[in-house]
């Protein structure tokens, strides 16, 4: 399949050639810090919302993710977490993607992750991931 | 490769995040509009007993394709019915080309 997505980002690039030049990717889990469950659909539709106000339009997916909780140092702090995670995708415009835009909805990823007790939370923006840290004493890897 | 608008310093410093690391393989661009198809798709397929049709897409023609796009099109097909929805070949099509189609005459 790997030959077929090649080819799909051509095919992609010849028939959208100016529908979107950015991907922005926000991602909220479902677990607190401590692993403790929380329903994450009324901020799955809040974040919706906002990207699709920001960039135009948005699509969720639901996932699972992983990660292990260390601390400064670099010394693992936990097992492997799981959880179900949940990505909204935005395609945005080179207009689209200014300086306001980001603050906002980078501004409700804090929120989300103040309010649902998380360590930090993530967003990707071209192939790059960015941490939103909550505790200034630990960090995900 | 995109050009980008804002560097990696830029976006740390407007949204204060504290580090951001390069994620060598970049999975967007394919998945997901394969993954937008899909569902599009699932949820306009119905069946009143044989196989299920498009809803709303009454207009039935034949058309030609090369034997290697077609190849490609079973492969996505037989890729799309492990949810357990059956898909053909000709349905994966439908749904490109009337995305193709609307983003062409988007005003």
């Amino acid at each position: 399949m790997e030959q077929d997505k090649t080819s799909w980002k051509v095919w992609i690039k010849a028939w959208f050639p100016a529908s979107y030049e950015h991907v922005y990717i926000s991602y909220l889990p479902n677990k607190d810090r401590y692993g403790k469950e929380f329903d994450v659909e009324p901020w799955e539709t809040e974040g919706l919302k906002i990207q699709a106000r920001l960039f135009r339009g948005a699509t969720s997916y639901p996932a699972r993710g992983s990660y292990r909780v260390m601390d400064t140092e670099g010394n693992i702090r936990s097992g492997v977490m799981l959880e179900k995670t949940r990505m909204i995708v935005s395609f945005v415009s080179a207009t689209e993607m200014n300086e306001p835009a980001l603050a906002e909805a980078t501004n409700f990823l804090k929120r989300f992750g103040q309010k649902t007790n998380q360590e930090s939370v993530a967003f990707c923006i071209d192939g790059e991931m960015y941490y939103l840290d909550l505790s200034k004493k630990t960090f995900l890897k | 490769m995109v050009k980008r608008k804002f560097s990696p310093t830029e976006i740390r410093k407007i949204t204060e995040a504290s580090r951001s690391e390069r994620i060598p393989i970049p999975f967007y661009y394919a998945p997901p509009l394969l993954d937008e198809l899909r569902v599009w798709l699932e949820s306009r397929l119905s069946s009143s007993g044989g196989r299920p049709t498009v809803d709303g897409f009454e207009v039935v023609r034949k058309v030609r394709f090369t034997q290697e796009n077609w190849n490609k099109l079973e492969s996505i097909a037989r890729n799309w019915s492990r949810n357990g929805k059956s898909i053909s070949p000709a349905q994966v099509a439908t749904s490109i080309l009337d995305k193709a189609i609307s983003s062409l005459l988007r005003p």
